[in-house]
């Protein structure tokens, strides 16, 4: 008979310390590399994106393996993603991706002249990994990708987009008050005094004070939300610093003391929650909050009524009031450390190569596998229906990993594509609709004055160290005068604190640069 | 007459030492080393985390000193290519908001620590007098719970309170026939709300150390106190705060040392443009400009200076405390 002797209090010390330290060893080791199937896995080139998702923890794991599978066969690629996080965490991880020593990234979006010096020069490499890219962009989103000697850093995803701000009306309010949509800006005050009297919850929302000016400037300067050459010095200024852009501010404050705006409407607030209150009588902000947002609320909760309606153009006292968004040099770009820069350029020309006219492999990378998360109805028309894939339930569906052609291009092409599932329509039909639709619909906004020069923001910071104050101070301090917390009158004081703040730094810096595209 | 005892002590040490050698200095030191040497196993772990995760990453210091570019690797950390000597801290202290940072910084920070600071005490006093137990323990349970939410779970329901659209304190407002007010986007409220918020937070989990250092009061100076007649008030006034008075010096200082810490993510989560000029501190600065705007040098060189300051801050209360009396941290 054996006897089980308890350990001492020295060896369960001992103990304790050895498992601790091994603990402790073991968290600082160098990260194993996962073992490679067969000889052929270890041959697969193995890219990672870095990118936004409408699941933050990802979609269903077995769909997303599914199409994973699939693009390895068609492609010879094996694609993950890392996946960003919302809001401004999002610029912070893709940071610290960008910097690690251990995770791979072959992919991001960003502005391209942020990020020069880190990245690929894509020139070689899409002239021959990439020639269905390059066939699908226009010569002016090109044209925003290059620097000035002509090399290019990314391809494209933002641009000139016309469709990205309207004003949304509340439509059953104004059927309501017998009025239609407006298309002036005394029809727009008078149809929101129409609303407020049958309902005093009545609010105006602005995405902050950015997109008020996107969707309202214009209406009262000459260029809008732009930057502009002042005749006096043949220099580019502020847009705040236009004619009319004191009326703006003066117009503002009224509808800011009349209680017209909404009182958060510069701070930040959930607009989710707040379009689910039901009290926002016109939308000045960013249009895929109604075109999303609002359209799974209003799916979700099952309004018949309700509903929002955009107006095409408003057009005030200086002309139309709406302004273009020049989205520029947003692209996406391969890290220098990227081990398959090509493997990465041939994945994104898979889902470029059949062109505008069939957009499968778009849809294989936005909605996962044909056949089995979705399928074409009728291909010819471009009628799809989807299965998995029209789930607003993340765990139900793959999620949109592998996209990595957002923006324009493919997804301006695929959003003729109507989606059915078997209740009828799905809630992206009306985001892709409004894409297609307005997209390159620029005739309703005012064209910024320098919509086609890709600033080097890094450069301008690295000459000008006080840009970002600069442009704090002219946020902070126009805020103010919007709100009343600086009475319109000091405006030319603001001006002289303007020019403290580093104005003529500021106008040198962009003037130059402007320049250098147009002589 | 006898020597008092410390004399006779060096005087026994001083006899029975033998001279002084380095080799021996060592040898005994090992000695030591070895008797205690599962003591020092069990300090192993703590010291090689601070070394590891508080020392090592103070190297990074360097590119305060420089135009680095973290995408280039760590390697060029220890370029001397990239050396721009002071150049990052001289934009700081040209930035416009320069004396706005630092003056939002003190502030807050002044009134969490004017507000902060009391409460747990006052609140330890009072859980302290509490003779139902139930009730004490039911008191302090309630009072700890706030400091576990995230501070983003905190934030939200602080927005949840505060929004115009149909939060909690703006429905009573208007019940009572008032107007429904933006709290957070007002730059006379916002400071308010982070210290109460803050109040709300940690005045519970803050109360603990004190409650503790009371547990340690000898009851007898209870009883002799009341004996000589002291009510529950001077009981409170003359014993319990006097015994704890080390502990609150400690407290303070360490509050002091950290009085730049003003709530980096509290404010980051709830204030917005229209209440910078009242919240902006050094470390939302920071944080834009280093991990947002990528001008990790101006970033690390702002960080460097407000390091610099709370170790002036520290070393200052410290002295006081001395000065006043008590242990203090060194």
């Amino acid at each position: 008979m054996t006897t089980a002797t308890k350990p001492t209090r020295r060896q369960f010390l001992q103990g304790m310390g050895i498992a601790a330290t091994g603990a402790v060893l073991a968290a600082c080791a160098a990260p194993v590399a996962p073992a490679g199937g067969d000889g052929a896995a270890m041959e697969t080139p193995e890219v990672w994106f870095a990118s936004g998702n409408p699941c933050p923890g990802g979609g269903n794991p077995e769909r997303t393996a599914a199409v994973q599978e699939l693009i390895l066969e068609e492609t010879g690629v094996l694609v993950n993603s890392h996946i960003l996080p919302p809001g401004g965490a999002s610029t912070e991880k893709l940071n610290l991706l960008i910097a690690s020593g251990t995770q791979s990234l072959d992919l991001f979006t960003g502005n391209w002249p942020d990020f020069k010096g880190i990245t690929l020069p894509l020139d070689d490499l899409l002239e021959v990994h990439g020639t269905d890219i390059l066939a699908g962009h226009s010569d002016l989103d090109w044209r925003m990708m290059k620097d000035f000697e002509g090399t290019t850093w990314g391809y494209p995803r933002l641009g000139l987009m016309g469709h990205t701000h309207f004003p949304y009306f509340r439509s059953d309010w104004l059927a309501e008050a017998g009025l239609e949509v407006p298309d002036s800006w005394d029809g727009m005050e008078h149809a929101y005094e129409a609303m407020k009297e049958n309902h005093d919850e009545a609010v105006i929302v602005a995405m902050g004070r950015r997109h008020l000016m996107y969707n309202t400037l214009g209406a009262f300067t000459d260029h809008g939300f732009s930057r502009w050459i002042d005749p006096a010095d043949n220099m580019l200024k502020p847009p705040e610093l236009q004619d009319g852009y004191q009326d703006w501010l003066a117009k503002m404050n009224e509808w800011w003391e009349n209680g017209w705006l909404q009182q958060e409407s510069f701070a930040n607030p959930d607009y989710r929650a707040m379009l689910k209150t039901l009290t926002i009588g016109i939308w000045l902000g960013w249009y895929s909050r109604m075109t999303i947002w609002w359209d799974q609320i209003r799916t979700e909760a099952g309004y018949e009524e309700e509903d929002y309606v955009l107006s095409l153009k408003i057009t005030g006292p200086a002309g139309v009031a709406k302004t273009n968004n020049a989205g520029s040099n947003t692209a996406y770009m391969i890290p220098r450390k990227s081990k398959y820069p090509e493997a990465m350029i041939k994945y994104a020309n898979w889902i470029y190569e059949d062109g505008p006219d069939d957009v499968t492999n778009y849809l294989i990378a936005s909605w996962g596998v044909p056949g089995e998360d979705w399928e074409w109805v009728d291909k010819e028309n471009k009628v799809a229906r989807l299965h998995s894939a029209g789930s607003s339930v993340c765990e139900e569906k793959y999620s949109r990993d592998f996209q990595v052609t957002l923006g324009l291009g493919p997804e301006t092409w695929a959003t003729a594509v109507k989606l059915q599932n078997d209740d009828g329509e799905v809630e992206w039909n009306r985001h892709w609709q409004h894409i297609n639709t307005y997209w390159n619909q620029y005739d309703g906004g005012r064209m910024p004055v320098d919509f086609d020069v890709p600033y080097d923001r890094t450069a301008i910071r690295d000459a000008f160290p006080g840009e970002p104050d600069f442009e704090r101070f002219v946020e902070e301090e126009s805020i103010k005068f919007i709100t009343g917390a600086r009475p319109i009158v000091e405006w030319g004081n603001f001006v002289d604190e303007l020019h403290g703040a580093g104005l003529d730094q500021w106008s040198e810096q962009y003037t130059q640069q402007y320049r250098l595209y147009h002589p | 007459m006898q020597q008092p005892l410390g004399e006779q002590i060096r005087v026994r040490v001083d006899q029975d030492a033998p001279l002084f050698t380095e080799k021996r200095g060592f040898r005994e030191a090992w000695r030591q080393i070895k008797r205690d040497r599962f003591l020092y196993a069990l300090a192993a772990l703590p010291l090689l985390y601070f070394v590891i995760f508080r020392y090592l990453p103070m190297v990074g210091l360097i590119i305060a000193f420089q135009d680095y570019d973290p995408f280039l690797g760590i390697g060029a950390i220890f370029s001397m290519d990239n050396f721009v000597g002071v150049k990052h801290f001289r934009n700081f202290f040209d930035s416009i908001f320069f004396w706005n940072i630092v003056r939002n910084t003190v502030v807050i920070s002044f009134y969490k620590l004017l507000f902060g600071f009391p409460l747990p005490i006052i609140l330890a006093l009072l859980i302290n007098e509490v003779r139902v137990t139930l009730f004490q323990r039911t008191v302090q349970t309630i009072s700890y719970l706030p400091h576990f939410f995230s501070m983003v779970v905190a934030a939200g329901i602080v927005r949840a309170m505060l929004t115009p659209q149909g939060g909690l304190l703006n429905q009573a407002i208007v019940a009572f026939g008032g107007e429904a007010q933006a709290f957070l986007t007002d730059p006379a409220l916002f400071r308010s709300i982070l210290v109460t918020m803050d109040v709300w937070q940690q005045a519970g989990w803050n109360s603990i150390i004190f409650l503790a250092a009371m547990a340690t009061i000898n009851p007898e100076m209870y009883e002799a106190a009341a004996m000589d007649g002291a009510n529950r008030f001077q009981r409170m006034w003359y014993v319990t705060l006097p015994s704890i008075s080390f502990a609150i010096v400690i407290i303070l200082i360490f509050r002091i040392g950290g009085m730049l810490d003003a709530g980096f993510e509290q404010i980051l989560l709830l204030y917005s443009p229209s209440v910078y000029s009242v919240s902006d501190i050094i470390d939302t600065y920071v944080y834009r400009a280093g991990l947002i705007g990528r001008q990790y040098s101006f970033g690390a060189a702002v960080g460097l200076f407000k390091s610099v300051l709370a170790l002036i801050l520290m070393y200052m209360a410290n002295k006081v405390a001395h000065y006043l009396g008590q242990e203090g941290l060194w």
